[in-house]
């Protein structure tokens, strides 16, 4: 949804629409938030999606993580247990970024390029970074799009 | 919908037999003929490859320590339910014997050209001393002739690995149970976007999570939190 738009460079109403987004020429900005649950309770952090040429680089910033634990992150579709929150709808994983473990001050960072088609529309509702050893632990999420269809 | 259930040792064995890849699945359930009480048995067909085919009969309820053959027919011309249309033989088993518990499992590997279409009609199993008693058949091909009540729900299994479904692509008759077990070391799902009841708790080592097919169709299902971890179900008309 935020390819061609970055490349014209114009910011659309419906890209305002989302409190946890933030575009320029930079790219697009998405928040992580806490899910309800106790798992590093200082997580928070930031996605930025850039289009370059045919492809799409997404770069996750993020700390308060456990220091020195394996991560795992995706982009996720929309799934089936919610239609109005991305971040609870255990939607299929459409990109994943490379796993990456954090440093000994819990920060993390790391970066996917992918085809932009995989993580259109519905294909790219969300952001989420779980533990690797234990992936149903998922402190942390960006909603990408807010509402399914 | 689903159900948690308990699958026996032996269906669980016959499945760990069959070789890890992304190969096709079939499988067909054997009906037992004439009088012979108690006798049962699957017949599954994984297809490895275009040249490659290994297809595993797993039958129980034989006369412990007998000698029995096993070939698949070609549809013959007497009928137009297979098991019943006596073709010829078109590819043998390897001679086996039941054991002490009335068991037995055998593997055939072949040229799936071998046992395409009518050629491999059905599956039937023989006394070794007396051919013409056939305690066994698996049909493998569709009849014409109208079917009665639709046979029991078979099961199947598939393995939820680190991070794979296995097989990752699963032929089953309508009415099929599906158990997925997890064999692996961290936490998955079983999930699906377009069948609602179609989703299982987070399943850790050794859990197992089962979920009958009642319509024929092709199903993606995936796990949520691993990339790529998704594998399909067809099911087909019985
Ligand atoms: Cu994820
Ligand atoms: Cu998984």
């Amino acid at each position: 949804m935020f390819g061609h738009k970055i490349v014209l460079g114009m910011a659309t109403t419906a890209l305002l629409g989302s409190c946890s987004m933030m575009m320029g020429m930079g790219g697009t900005t998405y928040t992580f938030k806490h899910n309800p649950n106790a798992a590093d309770p200082a997580a928070m952090g930031k996605a930025v999606a850039i289009r370059k040429d045919t492809m799409v680089s997404t770069t996750l910033t993020v700390s308060g993580l456990t220091p020195n634990k394996a991560y795992i992150a995706h982009y996720h579709a929309f799934g089936p247990a919610s239609s109005t929150d991305p971040c609870a709808s255990n939607g299929p994983v459409t990109l994943g970024f490379p796993s990456f473990t954090s440093d000994a001050s819990g920060n993390a960072s790391v970066t996917v390029s992918g085809d932009p088609a995989k993580i259109a529309g519905d294909m790219g509702a969300y952001i989420n970074v779980h533990y690797a050893s234990e992936p149903s632990v998922v402190p942390i999420c960006a909603p990408v799009k807010m509402t399914k269809g | 919908m689903f159900r948690r259930v308990l699958i026996s040792p032996l269906i669980l064995s016959s499945f760990m037999l069959t070789p890890a890849s992304a190969a096709t699945l079939q499988l067909f359930p054997f009906k037992a003929l004439g009088t012979a009480g108690g006798v049962s048995g699957q017949l599954s067909v994984r297809t490895l490859s275009p040249t490659q085919s290994v297809s595993t009969l797993t039958l129980r309820g034989l006369t412990p320590g007998r000698a029995y053959a096993a070939h698949y027919h070609a549809l013959g011309k007497a009928s137009a339910e297979p098991c019943a249309s006596q073709g010829p033989i078109t590819l043998g088993f390897p001679a086996f014997k039941a054991n002490a518990r009335g068991q037995a499992t055998i593997l055939l590997r072949a040229d799936p050209a071998r046992i395409a279409g009518t050629l491999g009609a059905y599956v039937n199993v023989h006394t070794a001393s007396d051919l013409t008693v056939v305690p066994l058949c698996a049909a493998l091909v569709k009849t014409g002739a109208a079917r009665g009540t639709p046979v029991a729900a078979d099961s199947v299994t598939v393995k939820v690995g680190d991070n794979l479904f296995q097989p990752a692509s699963l032929s089953v008759p309508a009415g099929t149970m599906v158990t997925w077990i997890h064999t692996g070391q961290i936490t998955h799902n079983v999930l699906s976007l377009t069948v609602a009841d179609l989703k299982s708790p987070d399943l850790r080592p050794g859990d197992r999570y089962s979920y009958t097919f009642k319509t024929p169709g092709t199903y993606t299902y995936y796990c949520s939190y691993h990339d790529g971890m998704s594998a399909t179900i067809t099911v087909t008309n019985r």
